[in-house]
């Protein structure tokens, strides 16, 4: 099991949707860290955290795009695969509990668009 | 007589004195510390229900017209609400909002979805009414679950057999 913890590998501010908005977009942190991370776990048949403690916030467009977007660069994946490679989480910071939920949706939703 | 008085009722008269003093200074104290929480929990309730309802109304607005340029100040209210939506209902519905996967967080991430998620912020977006279902119904969900939060902790500070016949609750 591999934990990431954004805060300290990516950034403590997570920005925008896409990189044309800024720094530290969800575009970009799926592109440079989600996609590699996610498939080592499946190929390994084990698990990466994404630990959001210590941000300063988690930007649904963010989430939507580095998550939801995921999915959709991935249509080879499926939702049994990604649910047992991936997990999101901010045990520590009870406000962000919301967001990981949304997070989770995001992929969730993704995979159903497919259907 | 004296000897006798202060060997015998002295000790107990101030023992009393004093408890009378200490009590007649920290209870008003304590009470007022329950009534104050109290106080600003009822109004952290009432800011939370007025936040949902302008959601409802806002997002309703935002989702039933095309987006233009000046739609990104409203996307930004409804981004600050919903975050407000959820530090609130952490504050006023402690009993939901125990773990990260409870009802709290899930229904809170839910209606946040509903709001913000898919085709919110993109340049030039066709109307999309179909997401106020979905939205009515995060909304009123969430609501629902805060009445059964807060109605849920008094009743556990509340003996029910005092207020209902036969013992239960109403």
């Amino acid at each position: 099991m591999t934990t990431f913890r954004v805060a300290d590998r990516y950034t403590m501010d997570p920005g925008g949707r896409f990189r044309t908005d800024g720094d530290f977009s969800g575009e970009d942190f799926r592109e440079t860290h989600v996609l590699e991370l996610v498939e080592a776990a499946i190929e390994d048949g084990t698990t990466v955290i994404f630990n959001f403690d210590g941000v300063t916030g988690m930007p649904t467009s963010f989430l939507e795009e580095a998550f939801g977007g995921m999915v959709r660069a991935r249509p080879d994946w499926t939702e049994e695969q990604v649910s047992t490679a991936l997990k999101i989480e901010a045990p520590a910071s009870k406000k962000l509990w919301p967001f990981v939920q949304f997070a989770n949706d995001a992929v969730a939703k993704a995979f159903r668009k497919r259907r | 007589m004296w000897g006798w008085f202060l060997d015998k009722a002295a000790g107990g008269l101030l023992v009393g004195v004093i408890l009378a003093l200490l009590g007649s200074y920290l209870i008003p104290r304590i009470n007022e510390h329950y009534r104050g929480r109290r106080e600003h929990l009822n109004k952290a309730v009432d800011a939370l229900r007025s936040q949902i309802e302008d959601i409802i109304c806002l997002s309703v607005e935002y989702w039933t017209s095309k987006r233009t340029d000046e739609f990104a100040s409203k996307e930004a209210v409804l981004n600050y609400k919903l975050n407000d939506i959820a530090t609130l209902t952490q504050i006023c519905a402690t009993e939901i909002w125990t773990k990260q996967d409870s009802v709290g967080p899930v229904l809170v991430g839910k209606l946040i979805g509903a709001v913000v998620t898919d085709q919110f912020g993109v340049p030039k977006r066709p109307a999309d009414p179909s997401r106020v279902p979905e939205i009515l119904s995060a909304a009123q969900a969430l609501a629902d679950a805060i009445a059964s939060s807060r109605h849920d902790y008094f009743g556990k500070r509340i003996n029910w057999s005092l207020w209902a016949p036969g013992g239960t609750r109403p």
